[in-house]
């Protein structure tokens, strides 16, 4: 459904992203992780097009959209939670939604998807006419996340969804994560709660400092303890597979940490 | 009292003028950050546009349909012309190129029409007075309020009730973020500044009711700066705050030509950016303006 081919992009002069390559296919659940700055939302942003690529295309539903404006990729269907939210703080919950289903036409199946959304999101209904920077952290995520879904997209990505949330509220978001991906929506999460987060996703990637050190189910990466030997790559990911320490980590034959 | 009330209606009539100029110039900086110093140009254009038409004879309301469309079409070709090349540059590069905008279209004026100034002929129904409730207002005054209030609140249900209306608000406060929604940044930009003008060529109208049909080239000149610190004493990135702010402007500026003596009169505007100064002393970010919060 998506396909990343060798992308390569830059952060101000740091060169984020380098030679990624990343399938997703349709209805997976596909966690990208690594520490901060490896290079996550760069590449969520290459997707959405707010970052140009250096190089490298990407693919969606075999099209190219590498060099689309964000609005048109929304456009082709793919929408994001963006990292810290980024609700309309000005504008009702109500608003945020409506504002979250532009590229949409028929105005009455959107009046009809804000009432699913209410449903699924008890607490938006509650607050529907209240300024959304009225709400708290975990309410602005569902908000997020539901205003994502208002655009109907094929693919969502989530990036950071439960960052600087309560431990109760990471569950939340977590059990919302876990009934789209029962619905069959393909997602691509970006999430600190790493280990988590592979345990839920059918696949995972690993970056770190903008390179795909280890991809696989959990079982191939080898667990929580397979995880932090690739965020923390004091071994090259060689090494690593060489030394049996993590023999179940799969190199990525164009990712290797030199 | 009479006299009061007389003032107030006067104020307010100035007020929503300036708040017109006002609500054109915060919507093209609130949803594109560019502080458009040509706006005030739109106002000339209209005017000569409709002064001309006049001069040929043309009725009245087609001259002024023909001056307001003429504002709408300019507002949209100074975006494309000379505001689209330098997007993305610092906002000094954008302030710049208005002011140049602004010149260069005050010196086609001087050269294709005249330095000087010119009258268009008064229209019939703006003379004369009408009496309400015992008083009696200049005809002008309660044309100008009736009007400018019915293009406010036309601005604020389209603001409030119309998808265009979300997208332009959502913008204000986040134009890169609502482009993630799917809105088309483009078509946002055309609109935004095809509401600029038209507001512009509506106050244009208004102004030339107040001040007998007297248009010169430099005329968008005051309007503009009222408005611009309207916009700022009302609070930089907020619409309603332009609004609020012309209105404040309006009053004040009224408030005391009437009431200071005589020999004072000529501080009028002094005072007015005295009063104002003290207003961004006490809140720096204006009355409805919202304190930057800083990103971590």
């Amino acid at each position: 459904m998506l396909k990343i081919d060798s992308l390569s992009a830059n952060y101000g002069q740091i060169k984020a992203v380098r030679n990624v390559s990343l399938t997703i296919n349709p209805g997976e659940l596909v966690a990208l992780l690594g520490a901060n700055g490896a290079g996550k939302t760069t590449t969520l942003g290459c997707i959405m097009g707010t970052v140009p690529p250096a190089s490298g295309e990407i693919f969606f539903e075999n099209k190219n959209i590498s060099r689309l404006a964000p609005e048109d990729t929304v456009r082709s269907g793919i929408s994001i939670s963006p990292e810290g939210r980024q609700i309309l703080r000005s504008l009702t919950v109500y608003e945020n939604l409506m504002l979250g289903a532009t590229p949409r036409k028929n105005r009455g199946e959107v009046k009809a998807d804000i009432d699913h959304m209410f449903d699924r999101f008890p607490v938006l209904f509650e607050r529907s006419s209240q300024a959304a920077g009225t709400l708290s952290g975990g309410e602005a995520q569902q908000l997020a996340i539901a205003r994502a879904l208002m655009a109907s997209p094929r693919l969502l990505l989530l990036d950071e969804p439960t960052l600087g949330l309560a431990p109760k509220l990471v569950d939340r978001v977590f059990e919302v994560i876990t009934d789209l991906k029962k619905t069959g929506l393909t997602i691509l999460l970006v999430d600190q709660n790493a280990t988590r987060a592979m345990e839920l996703a059918d696949r995972t990637y690993v970056l770190r400092q903008g390179r795909v050190v280890a991809e696989g189910t959990a079982k191939q990466i080898g667990g929580s303890d397979g995880l932090s030997m690739a965020y923390l790559g004091n071994e090259t990911a060689d090494d690593v597979s060489k030394n049996g320490l993590n023999s179940k980590v799969k190199p990525n034959q164009k990712g290797q940490v030199s | 009292m009479t006299e009061i009330i007389q003032q107030l209606v006067n104020g307010l009539s100035l007020g929503a003028t300036y708040s017109l100029v006002a609500l054109g110039l915060a919507i093209v900086f609130t949803t594109f950050g560019l502080i458009n110093f040509a706006h005030g140009e739109l106002i000339t254009i209209t005017s000569y546009v409709t002064y001309g038409l006049s001069v040929l004879g043309i009725p009245w309301a087609v001259a002024i349909t023909g001056g307001l469309f003429t504002a709408i079409i300019s507002a949209i070709l100074m975006e494309r012309i000379a505001f689209r090349p330098v997007r993305g540059k610092p906002p000094t590069t954008s302030l710049l190129t208005s002011f140049g905008v602004s010149l260069i279209l005050q010196a086609l004026i001087v050269i294709i029409v005249s330095p000087r100034t010119k009258t268009v002929q008064q229209w019939s129904w703006l003379g004369g007075s009408d009496i309400v409730g015992g008083l009696v207002f200049p005809r002008y005054q309660v044309i100008t309020l009736v009007v400018a209030l019915i293009a406010l609140l036309a601005m604020v249900f389209t603001l409030k009730k119309t998808n265009i209306g979300l997208e332009i608000r959502g913008a204000a406060e986040d134009l890169e973020g609502v482009r993630l929604l799917g809105v088309r940044s483009g078509r946002l930009v055309v609109v935004a500044f095809a509401v600029s003008g038209l507001l512009a060529g509506i106050a244009a109208v208004l102004i030339m009711a107040r001040t007998g049909g007297s248009i010169n080239p430099h005329m968008g000149l005051l309007p503009m700066l009222s408005a611009f610190v309207a916009v700022v004493l009302g609070g930089f990135g907020s619409l309603g705050g332009a609004v609020l702010g012309g209105f404040i402007l309006g009053f004040l500026e009224v408030s005391l030509r009437a009431w200071l003596p005589q020999s004072a009169v000529g501080l009028t505007t002094a005072i007015i950016f005295a009063i104002v100064i003290l207003v961004l002393r006490i809140k720096p970010s204006g009355i409805m303006g919202k304190v930057i919060e800083e990103k971590v």
